[in-house]
């Protein structure tokens, strides 16, 4: 370290006070809340809460949604990566836009927008009724509102990394004789599979935690389609907040877990300027 | 191996990257496909490998159309011009990839690569990785990891020209002595007239996806088929003019009664080119009849050689090059008043 880095004005000292100040209100002091709330009756308190029917049933599904929605946005993710980065087509711009939409527009407005498709009165809704498939209300909805916010963080992901290597690499691999399955696995997956596990990453944490666009689809019918946030809202709305606290701790160690996995994967993904040789 | 190419059309929307394209390559030749960006040759050595698709013509290897084959089944060996090495794997690994696709024996595989690591000099470096090595080893690991499963050509697309000054001179020369080990047939791309002339058998010269002239360095050299291909070689003057009554005659009453290197052209509008080496300047005092009276306005001198910038009459600047001794010897300065004559000039229609 320099011994620039080491002599702080007051202005600086000043700057890291106000940083420490804001993250320890907003974040660390919440975070403890939490916890403390949490363990507010003690482990067995919290483990009873945790152990709950209703709760366990939430938990279950928020893990079921999970796995639909990763392996789809994965598979999904890679493919639309490779799909904008490798070739020219018309419209490639709108795929781009459209590969983003998820990320910049209200989850809320993501849940409507799969209520007017399959609601009663929406465009797709009499011939579902029609033939008895519940969509909106159950778990298909829940699915579908999660694969949509969750749908560009892999390919989100992987475009830039595709687009600085270039598909040189590829080419090599075809010209010593790769057949497809062999280019895949030996040369373009491996080249990106620290930035696969990323996106990955990304998309489980959101998944467990959406609340707004499955607030919207679920139709809040304790026990059947209740997820573990939305569960977590119905506890704290009926005064129940030890209960919804302990609840919360599950999320607070998912996203504690996804936090360090994130910075074993970070620290070995491609840094800095892009890799072009 | 030979190959042919016949009437190769390829277009990226109207613009034309190969505009009906014939070659030969003959069983181990080494050609370089010499031209500026954008003219063509790049296009048609992916499109030897197959890594590009085309509009209309055929391929064949050996007389074996090759036209519809993927890729992966012409057993070509490709080295890019970033050298395109699989960063995850190791040297070795590298090397020994066209090995381990058609998965032969591990004994074999370790043989071999070993073999090609000593044919580029690399043997102690099996355990590295790319981005351990500098650029001229890469393409070095590039060059035995194209070699590893004996292809029956080897197609390079400005291997060159990523390198500093000296490793590309010496790889170019290594790369001349390997050829001319293991003949495999070679073609190589490059913008570099230096390289192409240095290094290859027949230097084929592209133009806006069009061929403008094949053959040997020194006949290219010496006969240039077109003001684009003379322009192209470097260090050359062009002037428009027309050819009248056996005389070359260009603005401001400029004439030049020799007679050209190369074929003469009809009675017409005419480019006359000097090579800068070819303006030969004397003292104004000395001047012949049919001299042309110009004014030094430069004198850039690097070592041995000087380059002359020189103003004519009518206002237009020629570039002459002279050696040191008869720089010393003119003894000229900028403003100073001289005379050039033509030692050889080239003519073609305009």
């Amino acid at each position: 370290m320099s011994a620039q880095q080491q002599r702080m004005g007051v202005a600086a000292w000043i700057a890291v006070a106000l940083a420490a100040a804001i993250l320890g209100l907003l974040i660390a002091a919440p975070m403890a809340m939490v916890v403390g709330q949490a363990f507010s009756k003690g482990l067995g308190g919290w483990w009873q809460a945790v152990t709950d029917e209703e709760t366990l049933r939430a938990l279950r599904l928020t893990a079921v949604v999970a796995l639909v929605a990763v392996p789809i946005n994965t598979l999904g993710g890679l493919a639309a990566a490779w799909w904008i980065a490798r070739f020219r087509f018309p419209g490639r711009r709108l795929a781009v836009a459209l590969l983003d939409l998820p990320l910049s527009v209200s989850p809320v407005v993501a849940g409507l927008l799969f209520v007017l498709l399959f609601g009663t009165q929406g465009w797709w809704g009499q011939w579902l009724q029609a033939r008895d498939i519940k969509v909106l209300f159950a778990v298909p909805g829940i699915a579908l509102a999660t694969l949509f916010v969750t749908l560009p963080m892999v390919a989100r992901e992987l475009l830039p990394l595709l687009q600085s290597q270039g598909s040189d690499a590829d080419w090599a691999a075809v010209t010593l004789g790769a057949s497809g399955r062999q280019l895949f696995w030996w040369v373009v997956f491996p080249r990106m599979r620290w930035a696969v596990l990323y996106g990955v990453l990304l998309t489980a944490a959101r998944a467990l935690g959406e609340f707004g666009a499955v607030s919207v689809v679920s139709g809040h019918i304790r026990g059947e389609t209740n997820t573990l946030p939305l569960h977590i809202e119905v506890l704290y709305a009926e005064y129940h907040s030890q209960q919804a606290f302990a609840a919360s701790s599950l999320l607070v160690l998912a996203g504690l877990l996804a936090l360090v996995v994130r910075r074993v994967v970070a620290a070995r993904l491609p840094k800095g300027a892009p890799h072009v040789h | 191996m030979s190959i042919e190419v016949s009437g190769l059309v390829r277009r990226f929307g109207s613009h034309p990257a190969l505009d009906n394209v014939s070659l030969h390559v003959g069983d181990g030749e080494l050609v370089a496909l010499l031209g500026p960006s954008g003219s063509g040759k790049t296009t048609l050595l992916r499109a030897i490998a197959g890594l590009e698709p085309l509009d209309a013509g055929r391929v064949t290897y050996d007389g074996v159309d090759v036209t519809d084959a993927p890729a992966r089944m012409r057993g070509v060996g490709f080295v890019f011009q970033h050298y395109a090495l699989f960063g995850h794997l190791d040297v070795h690994e590298n090397v020994a990839f066209a090995l381990r696709v058609r998965k032969r024996p591990d004994a074999e595989v370790r043989a071999r690569v070993a073999e090609l690591l000593d044919l580029v000099q690399l043997g102690g470096f099996a355990d590295r990785y790319p981005d351990q090595l500098s650029g001229g080893q890469r393409q070095r690991v590039a060059l035995a990891r194209a070699l590893a499963a004996e292809p029956r050509v080897l197609l390079l697309d400005e291997p060159f020209s990523a390198l500093d000054a000296q490793v590309r001179k010496d790889l170019r020369r290594w790369l001349r002595s390997l050829h001319d080990r293991i003949r495999t047939t070679c073609l190589f791309v490059t913008h570099d007239q230096e390289e192409a002339f240095e290094l290859a058998d027949r230097v084929v010269v592209f133009h806006k996806g069009r061929i403008e002239q094949d053959g040997p360095p020194r006949q290219v050299w010496r006969q240039p088929s077109s003001a684009f291909v003379l322009q192209f070689l470097g260090h050359v003057n062009l002037m428009s003019g027309e050819r009248r009554g056996g005389q070359w005659v260009g603005p401001g009453d400029l004439r030049w009664l020799g007679a050209p290197q190369g074929p003469d052209v009809a009675e017409g509008p005419a480019v006359l080119g000097v090579r800068h080496r070819d303006l030969a300047v004397r003292l104004s005092a000395q001047a012949g009849p049919t001299d042309w009276p110009v004014t030094v306005e430069r004198i850039a001198t690097s070592g041995w050689r000087s380059e002359l910038q020189l103003r004519l009459t009518n206002g237009e600047l020629l570039t002459a090059e002279v050696s040191g001794d008869e720089l010393d010897e003119l003894a000229l300065r900028t403003g100073d008043a001289a005379a050039v004559w033509v030692r050889h000039g080239y003519l073609f229609a305009a």
